[in-house]
């Protein structure tokens, strides 16, 4: 299998302790950095204060709890997630280029909340099962549509199937769109996917789903290491990869279901991160799922601090960063399964 | 290495086997831990296996042989509970497998499918241990028994030197050494491999085919595995059993079933089997082709 071949011997030097301590260590930089880069850079002391003794009444401190802070949890959950749903896909199909975007999964959700928002059915409460079911039919239909024929659903048949389900559903925004011009402008920027002005009454709402895909995620990493060596293999094992599939697929629609609902879709976080922790830690999803997240968690927070700074005061939306990144990184990784 | 008890399997103690004095001889007084009772076995309406019976020997090393087509894959994947059996049953201790829980299964029974997909930046030891995934649960983590049952596949093998290696940079006996591994670490009484040594270069095969021999007789397992040479099956195996249109044709040791008759029946060749003056191993001499293929029934 092809996510394999990145090279491991970067492996030995650090070791996986070491290296999860290292990744949680940029986390942290990149956090604090996220709190103190903007419009208005702010000093590390005010920055400590606001954590530590909090004082409304200091502007720069309340910039900090009131707006940085709840955009800094926003863009490390929906990282976490969307990277933990990309090794999970990986993982389970077996195909390197798996990830909520390519395969539309993120789209889907968006579809069904757009579609919702334009019938004017559902609040922010029912907003993440709109998005689960989307995230739902589009990951079946995709896996369908990209199993027809011999083979079965080699990777990049499933890619081809993720792109075609992915046009047809932009067809259906797009018709969404012209339809309702006015409404439509409110999710404009959202379906590029942005951390700017989220409603932290969405975010709360989808936290607990977020934890559960990531808890589920966890207790089934070991199994996913397994189907790793082929379905044969797996059952030779005790894996039953029936069931292990089927709480893949809920964990996945749980955490794209609910990042989309947060942040709209944010694409190539859940396709790049995962090949950069395998490169690190092998192929032991143990590691791998954990290892996503905290990484995952770091790249959609610095690729926020981008779009918030790159063209200060203006700022670009964040899912414009991750695909300028992420395409060239897909390029690669497309060139690697031809050959 | 010497190779003890100690290294007996783990799921074996349901039947509490002794030693490996007693491959010899039959046991009458118990049934055999696997066996295959009136089986008919296929893909979808095709049936392959119609009727089949077989009891597979405790503590010996089977080779299941026969003609392209003639359901001896077929046979091996129902027998290890991958494929599911279209009427009668498999039977693992006296109970049908199809019907245990597949950890259950995988506790007694190891299998190496056909020409697995090996994960190329996976390193030796990652693979080997991978093997102790039906022994683990969330409540029992990796522990000492584990780290034990990996060094002992990789001595078995002979891959300690190899186990930090990343899995693209082996040859492909070494890979197959080390499929071969994890599936010992797994420690079960019972080895089901499909061609282990299909592609690999003759010197490999012949390392395998050892390496089987040495677990059933040294180690007490039961080793059931598919083989293509027939010369090399009757060097290596304790018991074959030749398959001929989805049943038994002949089954037993080499001396008894190797013969010319049998070899004709199942493979439609004529030949003549010799004796190597060296090694006392019986070998086929193929002769011609006895009839067209289309003419047997």
């Amino acid at each position: 299998m092809t996510a394999a071949a990145v090279a491991p011997a970067s492996r030995k030097p650090l070791g996986r302790l070491g290296g999860s301590a290292l990744a949680l260590l940029v986390l942290a930089v990149i956090a604090l950095a996220h709190l103190g880069l903007g419009a208005r850079e702010l000093s590390p002391g005010t920055l400590i204060d606001a954590l530590v003794a909090y004082d409304p009444a200091q502007f720069e401190q309340f910039i900090v709890r009131e707006l940085r802070l709840p955009r800094l949890l926003i863009a490390l959950t929906v990282g976490a997630a969307l990277a933990v749903a990309g090794a999970l896909m990986q993982g389970v199909t077996l195909n390197p280029l798996a990830a909520p975007d390519i395969l539309g999964v993120n789209l889907g959700a968006a579809t069904a909340v757009v579609l919702a928002t334009f019938l004017g059915v559902g609040g922010p409460g029912t907003l993440p099962w709109l998005a689960f079911g989307g995230a739902l039919v589009t990951s079946v239909v995709v896996y369908l549509i990209g199993s027809i024929g011999r083979g079965g659903a080699m990777p990049l048949k499933l890619t081809l199937a993720g792109v075609a389900v992915s046009a047809f559903l932009g067809s259906l925004i797009s018709a969404a769109h012209l339809l309702n011009q006015d409404g439509f402008d409110r999710l404009r920027v959202w379906l590029a996917g942005t951390l700017t002005g989220r409603d932290m009454e969405v975010f709360a709402t989808a936290l607990p789903y977020l934890a559960l895909g990531l808890a589920v995620a966890l207790l089934i990493a070991r199994q996913i290491t397994a189907l790793g060596l082929g379905a044969d293999v797996a059952r030779g094992l005790g894996v039953r990869a029936g069931r292990l599939r089927l709480l893949a697929l809920a964990s996945v629609v749980l955490l794209c279901g609910a990042a989309v609902t947060v942040t709209g879709p944010i694409g190539f976080i859940g396709l790049v991160v995962p090949h950069m922790v395998r490169a690190f830690v092998g192929l032991d999803y143990r590691w791998v799922v954990p290892l996503s997240a905290v990484t995952g968690a770091a790249v959609l927070t610095a690729a926020d601090i981008v779009a918030r700074t790159v063209l200060a005061p203006q700022e670009l939306a964040t899912g414009i960063v991750t695909a300028l990144v992420g395409a060239p990184v897909f390029v690669a990784l497309v060139r690697r399964q031809v050959h | 290495m010497t190779l003890t008890c100690d290294q007996a399997a783990e799921g074996s103690a349901a039947v509490g086997r002794s030693g490996t004095d007693d491959r010899a001889g039959p046991a009458p007084d118990r049934a055999p831990r696997l066996q295959a009772e009136a089986l008919d076995a296929g893909y979808g309406d095709a049936r392959v296996l119609a009727g089949l019976e077989l009891a597979v020997p405790d503590g010996r090393f089977t080779a299941l042989l026969g003609p392209n087509g003639c359901g001896k894959s077929t046979l091996l994947r129902t027998l290890a509970r991958l494929a599911g059996p279209q009427s009668g049953s498999v039977l693992l201790d006296g109970r049908a497998i199809h019907r245990l829980p597949t950890r259950e299964v995988a506790r007694r029974l190891g299998l190496l499918p056909q020409a697995p997909v090996t994960p190329e930046g996976m390193r030796v030891r990652e693979l080997v241990a991978q093997g102790r995934f039906p022994h683990q649960s969330l409540l029992r983590q990796w522990s000492s028994k584990d780290e034990a049952a990996v060094a002992e596949a990789l001595a078995i093998t002979r891959m300690e030197a190899l186990a930090e290696r990343p899995l693209g940079t082996l040859s492909g006996g070494q890979r197959q050494r080390c499929w071969i591994a994890m599936t010992l670490a797994q420690r079960t009484p019972l080895i089901l491999l499909d061609e282990p040594t299909t592609f690999l270069d003759l010197r490999y095969q012949l390392e395998i085919l050892a390496l089987m021999a040495r677990l059933t007789h040294e180690l007490g397992r039961t080793v059931v595995a598919v083989l293509h040479d027939l010369n090399q099956a009757a060097a290596h195996a304790d018991h074959m059993v030749l398959l001929r249109d989805g049943g038994v044709h002949a089954e037993g040791a080499p001396e008894a079933v190797f013969t010319a008759e049998n070899i004709e029946a199942v493979f439609g060749v004529t030949c003549n089997v010799l004796r190597d003056p060296a090694t006392g191993h019986l070998l086929c001499a193929p002769a011609a082709v006895a009839r067209a293929e289309g003419a047997r029934a």
